[in-house]
């Protein structure tokens, strides 16, 4: 599957070959920032049915696919990974803060899975896994009593932003005209891009009858611009993590994306 | 025997009377009435109850303190059964228990309530095991309870197994005279709780759940007048917009409970309803907002009011300007802890150098304080270490870990040395933030009377215990993780282990063999490997846990505890 590489508007530099996947989320070779969070993405969101695939429906997903599969067949992200501690410290792997454990057996349940997270591969729970960034069992040390007193709260200011909807622009290469919409109406992924679908599909439909530019014009990709001001690959993260960085979202269409490759490899 | 042997109640000083000869020790034997136990696991049951055979009250701990943050797997032990059967078996007398750190189950709670007909009193702090089916037992059997107190314990009930324990006490008028149960995860019968309250005279300290709105809580307070502590519960009303109504009674409520000392709870704290608590400001001398997100601006008007507080503990969201506030009025207090809203080590600082400047400046008779900041400046340590000489108790958690001096750049050595070499009371030290062995030569040096001490993610070498092993004669309770520690240092202590209850080393750089070599020359220590993996034959130890015992290895560890 072909990998591709973006562009960050305005950057003049040249594309950046890294992974999909190792982009989406910030890359440390281009963006000045790195995510301390990394997680299985929850794909299953984002991937069309089945049978949906095979009858040939545009996708943007089967770049998704790629990038999956390039994160779960051993790219090593650790070089990307920000830790706090002394130089040549390695921090231990870190399973679902205690914090966001909404099990009522809160105890030493932390403990014994910090040490079996050791042994075997983190088990990820989507639910549980943290928004924050890596944990060290039991620091700061607070009981765990105290810590699921706290149920993540917003503040005040978010908590209205939040009564009056999550607006952000849609736009979609080539469409004469933006769209808006309420990322809080949706669940999940799925039905974000199963919206997104039916507002665009005039479009899109128009765009798959003249295909000289564009051939298999399947190719797309969804895109937000994250409050860094960053091109993000949508996806990767969870969905309350995404809703809450999304300014706005972009469908880039196949010309363009395949256009930067046709320029990189020329 | 001396006369004086049944006044004596410190335990130290009786521990020293029963040295003295055999027949003292025979009638010091006798007449104590409170037993304490700080390590469960020192002394079998069989033995502290065939020496002490009129005990009334018992005080039992369990696990390392540890295991508060997860460092300890669950199943280590603690059981409270052992205990609870040679009591059954032996004593008539016991009326009051207190445990921590143990595990508790509702057979044991149940047999406690059978065998003991004129229980008074059970204190579990920090326990598990149990659950509103133990307490249910215990409530209808033990007629004459007057003392039931839960702590921070661990419930792990679902919705569908909940009893309604309230409404099993005795339908007379009750003895009881303290109810607590604010660490209940599930509501508790309101009406029947209401009644209990009504036919309960003697009642002074009531603490209750979240799930007690405001309304119920003047309803409860209107009962019980003669409160002299209370835990307030959520304080806040289910209906928002509603509110209003509920406003009037309860500073009425407030008002005619003239015997308040003690607040606690506000775990929902709609600050509309803080002005409610206005009138009973004045006299209360403990106030527990440390579940209570409010804002410096809604501290302000309260504590203005608290001229007579001496134990303060607080959310970190007030901010350096609460603390400041705080520091103004509360002239008397004795204890502050500021904990954290969000603790992680990424999250926004609320409370600095700034807030703990000002407190001790302002409160110059502070004896002990707990802080968690985000960042710290040995200047600031310093200025406490000289204004707050009355200081037993020092533990500042920066939670950054490795962090240096926020201004300087330099280690926070300075600041604790001074903590140290100043606060000549000081007996529990906690320390965090970048430390090199300096740090622990200065404790070494000057911390003579220090008998806890917990440190993290601190040290350079081997150098750093040393200091403390050979420096600190009336260390008792030590507890070190993530600190490059190794067996040279673990032996440096040899000669001082019998003299201490525990000692806790996890992610240091022990081998098995240092340990080995421990036990070996010290018979009387029990010197456990808790393994993360049970099946990894590691030389490199991740968690030691060491302590002194009459009765020698447990036979309860279970398979991924390995005594050497």
């Amino acid at each position: 599957m072909v990998v591709t590489p973006v562009r960050h508007p305005g950057d003049q530099r040249p594309p950046c070959t890294k992974a999909f996947a190792q982009r989406a989320f910030p890359c440390v070779h281009c963006c000045f920032h790195v995510s301390l969070y990394i997680s299985l993405p929850s794909w299953e969101g984002f991937l069309p049915p089945p049978q949906a695939r095979s009858a040939g429906i545009p996708s943007i997903w089967h770049t998704m696919e790629a990038a999956a599969s390039y994160v779960k067949d051993g790219g090593d992200l650790r070089d990307t990974e920000l830790r706090l501690g002394l130089p040549g410290t390695e921090a231990p792997e870190k399973p679902a803060a205690p914090s966001t454990r909404v099990s009522k057996r809160a105890l030493q349940e932390d403990g014994d899975m910090e040490s079996r997270a050791k042994s075997r591969p983190l088990e990820a729970d989507s639910d549980e896994a943290p928004a924050a960034k890596t944990q060290i069992v039991g620091w700061p040390p607070i009981r765990s009593y105290r810590r699921n007193s706290f149920p993540p709260r917003k503040v005040e200011a978010e908590a209205e932003a939040e009564a009056a909807g999550l607006y952000v622009k849609v736009s979609m290469d080539g469409a004469p005209y933006l769209r808006k919409i309420d990322l809080k109406v949706y669940k999940g992924y799925k039905e974000l891009r199963d919206a997104m679908d039916n507002m665009f599909k005039c479009f899109t439909q128009g765009e798959v009858s003249r295909k000289e530019g564009c051939s298999s014009g399947s190719e797309s990709a969804i895109t937000y611009e994250d409050k860094d001001g960053d091109l993000m690959l949508v996806g990767d993260v969870p969905w309350e993590m995404f809703i809450s960085s999304c300014r706005r979202l972009r469908i880039m269409k196949g010309c363009e994306v395949r256009g930067l490759r046709t320029r990189q490899y020329s | 025997m001396p006369e004086s042997e049944t006044f004596l109640t410190s335990r130290r000083d009786r521990n020293a009377v029963s040295l003295v000869c055999r027949s003292w020790y025979r009638a010091e034997a006798q007449t104590r009435r409170e037993l304490f136990i700080g390590n469960c696991y020192a002394v079998s049951p069989r033995r502290a109850i065939d020496r002490f055979r009129c005990v009334r009250s018992l005080v039992l701990k369990g696990k390392p303190r540890f295991a508060d943050f997860g460092l300890v797997p669950i199943g280590w032990g603690a059981h409270f059964s052992p205990w609870a059967s040679a009591m059954a078996a032996g004593y008539s007398w016991l009326e009051k228990i207190c445990l921590k750190r143990m595990s508790v189950t509702d057979d044991d709670l149940s047999l406690l309530a059978l065998s003991f007909p004129f229980f008074k009193g059970l204190t579990l702090i920090c326990c598990d095991g149990f659950s509103t089916a133990g307490l249910a037992v215990f409530a209808e059997k033990c007629r004459h309870l007057r003392l039931l107190d839960l702590i921070e314990d661990y419930f792990e009930e679902e919705e569908y197994e909940v009893v309604d324990w309230i409404s099993k006490f005795p339908e007379t008028t009750t003895s009881l005279e303290t109810l607590g149960f604010d660490c209940l995860p599930s509501a508790v019968n309101f009406e029947a709780l209401e009644a209990l309250i009504a036919r309960s005279p003697a009642l002074r300290q009531l603490r209750v759940n979240h799930h007690v709105t405001v309304d119920q809580l003047r309803r409860l307070m209107v009962r019980a007048p003669q409160l002299t502590h209370l835990g307030t519960g959520s304080f806040r009303s289910p209906e928002e917009g509603e509110g209003m109504e509920h406003e009037a009674p309860l500073v009425s409520a407030f008002a005619a409970s003239r015997s308040l000392v003690s607040l606690s709870g506000f775990r929902e704290v709609a600050s509309q309803f803080l002005p409610a608590i206005y009138p009973v400001c004045s006299n209360i001398t403990f106030l527990n907002f440390s579940f209570a997100e409010i804002t410096a601006e809604e501290l302000k008007p309260v504590i203005r009011h608290c001229h007579n507080l001496q134990n303060f503990w607080v959310l970190d969201t007030v901010r350096d300007e609460g603390l400041q506030a705080v520091a103004a009025t509360c002239k008397d207090l004795r204890e502050l802890r500021v904990f954290p809203l969000d603790a992680t080590e990424e999250s926004e600082g609320f409370v600095s150098d700034v807030g703990l400047t000002a407190i001790s400046e302002g409160c110059r008779k502070l004896q002990s304080i707990l802080y968690f900041c985000q960042q710290m400046t040995n200047k600031a340590v310093l200025t406490m270490s000289k204004n707050c000489q009355e200081l037993v108790v020092f533990r500042l958690c920066i939670m950054a870990r490795h962090l240096p001096d926020h201004h300087t750049g330099e280690p926070m050595d300075e600041g604790f040395g001074a903590i140290v070499m100043n606060c000549k009371k000081l007996t529990r030290l906690a320390v965090s933030g970048l430390l090199t062995d300096k740090a622990f030569g200065y404790i070494g040096k000057y911390g003579k009377s220090i008998r806890t001490l917990s440190v993290a993610f601190a040290g350079n070498s081997d150098m750093g215990l040393r200091y403390v092993l050979e420096g600190c004669p009336k260390l008792q309770k030590l507890e070190i993780r993530d600190s490059p520690f190794g067996d040279p240092a673990l032996l440096s202590g040899i000669h001082h282990y019998y003299n201490m209850r525990f000692l806790w080393m996890s992610s240091c750089k022990l081998s098995h063999r240092g340990c080995e070599d421990v036990a070996q020359r010290l018979p009387r220590l029990v010197v456990e490997v808790i393994r993360d993996r049970p099946e990894a034959e590691d030389e490199a130890v991740e968690k030691l846990y060491m302590y002194r015992s009459l009765v020698g290895r447990r036979n309860d560890a279970p398979p991924f505890v390995k005594i050497l």
